[in-house]
């Protein structure tokens, strides 16, 4: 079968504050386009153009651009909500296909994006399930100030009221900001079951340090007392989180990389061997990777590159992907993903606690866990009639 | 009243869309049906499409209008002060002149969502269009509730007057704080159950018996 060369974009930050994620993002897609072009029955040979916009918002969109001009129809990239929200109007204005690799707060489906992270209802409901049996239900909850941490912690405060639990403080902090001790004082002030963690990148890595920290000097076993709970927690972090924190965390994902299965062990050993020099597999890896791999099989099938015909053929894929099969749902492009939460070990990876029987069906607008009516927080009003 | 609480799944409603657009059951209904939304299709043929006989329900159901129809649709509406539609109303804006948004208002419409409709911009119509409809609501409750204590208001003073009288008080704040206390053991408003006392003493001095039933305020 001829060969369709084709050329498509990379665009992750392998630099800045969440750069440690957007690498490991950038090899799982990197090494699906070497899985795909040496595979000579894959019908397609991907051409990557990969684009570092360094953490920095205003760098997505004239990246997105100069790669459209370029000719370029399908690009696989972005990590956070901010940076995904900037370019959408761009492929839809030009009719191209972002392929979106991460987990994220839901309540979107342009028909420009193919999301092949997870949806809330697979990160979410699972892990308040677990922390409401485990430790309790009254939360703590901080995030970095953008729509990831804001719309978390809403459907965590929904999911938890819904269950007669409570929220007991909600903070944010600037992408980037690195001084918790504040936040830190607070939280032992207010006395939680658990702190709900939606900071990224050197924020959230930072917090982790501080608290155990802070915890260790009161002489308080942070992970069985404060439990830290996070839906954006992976493996490469917790190196970065470095050997004085590293274990102990909650985290609800899709993906480990501790996942025993003669898939996920030869896609880890894959990797390992392709990036000695890390950063370490993780969840949007492998969710990065998947997007390729779906893509490269759509683009086969279609044919080339055209819109239409690749989300035609897309439409109800599957693949065996490293976490088991995944599935892209036609009515909402995103994925049918399995949902986990582990929990971190010393030696920097997850032990796995809980794992779904099967994949489960992305709801990215919680339209069939979530109440229709929005949680009252408040105590009921009472007047004089 | 409880503070409003805002609407924000609308997985269990039914759509009704009147248009006659192409390109707006191309892409209205999909997106809708992957917010849980159900959807009917009415077209408007010689005649204005007619929904006064459905069973509209404020929780239940939300009705897109083609503000391009050739005859706008018949929807039925609420009586009494505030009239509203019995569901929320979409407006689905073509041509943005003033008499078709008029006609659209007049139906009704809580929010607007301009054609052709864009995918990314039905969640934030419906959620304005459920969530202002059912404010609408409320405040014409209230008006409403409003409106019948001020038709009681004279049984008001009425009743204190009759309570000075029958106890020999010489203070109307004493009287009004003695109904003020019983019209709450009674859970009704002051003027609701102000108009009992009196039409109770009027129907006793008619009949010797009593044979009004106390009736609980709409609260």
């Amino acid at each position: 079968m001829a060969s369709l060369r084709y050329p498509i974009g990379i665009l992750f930050s392998a630099t800045g504050s969440y750069g440690t994620v957007g690498r490991t993002m950038l090899n799982g897609a990197l090494m699906a386009c070497r899985a795909v072009n040496a595979d000579a029955s894959a019908g397609v040979e991907l051409v990557p153009t990969v684009v570092d916009p360094a953490s920095d918002l205003s760098a997505y969109a004239p990246a997105v651009e100069t790669m459209l001009d370029a000719g370029i129809r399908h690009v696989v990239g972005c990590y956070t909500s901010s940076s995904r929200k900037d370019v959408i109007p761009i492929f839809e204005k030009r009719d191209a296909l972002l392929w979106y690799p991460a987990h994220y707060e839901g309540f979107e489906s342009s028909a420009n994006v193919v999301y092949t992270g997870t949806a809330p209802n697979h990160h979410m409901s699972p892990l308040v399930d677990h922390l409401v049996s485990r430790f309790g239900k009254r939360a703590f909850c901080v995030g970095s100030n953008y729509i990831w941490g804001w719309e978390s912690n809403r459907v965590l405060r929904e999911d938890i009221t819904q269950r007669g639990g409570k929220v007991l403080a909600e903070r944010y902090f600037a992408v980037g900001e690195r001084d918790f001790s504040a936040i830190i004082a607070a939280i032992f002030e207010a006395g939680p079951d658990f702190v709900f963690n939606a900071l990224i990148g050197q924020s959230a890595y930072a917090f982790f340090r501080q608290f155990r920290r802070a915890c260790e000097a009161r002489g308080i076993d942070q992970k069985t007392r404060f439990p830290i709970a996070s839906c954006n927690l992976s493996e490469p972090e917790l190196a970065e989180i470095g050997p004085e924190a590293i274990d102990g965390h909650l985290s609800s994902s899709v993906y480990f990389a501790s996942i025993d299965t003669p898939v996920n062990r030869a896609f880890v050993a894959g990797y390992q061997a392709m990036f000695p020099d890390g950063p370490v597999v993780s969840a949007e890896a492998e969710a990065a990777y998947i997007a390729v791999r779906f893509l490269a099989e759509a683009l086969r099938d279609a044919g080339g590159g055209d819109i239409a015909p690749v989300k035609a053929a897309l439409a109800g894929q599957s693949l065996d992907a490293p976490q088991g099969k995944v599935t892209i749902d036609p009515e909402t492009m995103h994925c049918y993903l399995t949902p986990r939460i582990g929990r971190s070990s010393p030696d920097g990876q997850f032990d796995i606690l809980v794992e779904a029987d099967r994949p489960v069906r992305p709801d990215p607008y919680l339209v069939r866990a979530a109440a229709p009516l929005e949680a009252v927080a408040q105590r009921p009003k009472l007047r004089v009639v | 009243m409880a503070p409003s609480r805002f609407v924000q799944n609308f997985s269990r409603r039914h759509a009704i869309l009147v248009s006659n657009d192409e390109r707006v059951s191309a892409t209205l209904p999909p997106t809708l049906a992957r917010l849980g939304l159900t959807v009917e299709h009415r077209a408007t043929g010689e005649e204005a499409v007619d929904l006064s006989q459905v069973p509209l329900q404020a929780e239940d159901h939300v009705v897109f209008v083609d503000g391009d129809l050739p005859r706008a649709p018949v929807l039925p509406f609420s009586a009494g002060p505030g009239s509203l539609p019995l569901a929320p109303v979409v407006g689905l804006v073509g041509v943005e002149a003033p008499s078709r948004l008029r006609s659209l208002m007049q139906a009704g419409a809580t929010a607007f969502l301009a054609k052709p409709v864009y995918g990314g911009s039905v969640f934030s119509a419906l959620y304005l269009a459920v969530n202002e409809f059912a404010q609408k609501a409320d405040l014409s409750g209230a008006l409403a509730a409003h409106e019948t204590r001020r038709r009681q208001r004279r049984y008001v003073i009425k009743a204190i007057l009759k309570l000075m009288r029958e106890r020999g008080l010489d203070d109307d704040d004493h009287a009004f704080a003695i109904l003020r206390r019983e019209s709450m053991q009674a859970r009704l408003s002051i003027e609701a159950y102000c108009q009992y006392v009196v039409q109770r003493s009027a129907a006793q001095s008619e009949s010797g018996a009593e044979t009004l039933v106390m009736t609980r305020s709409a609260e």
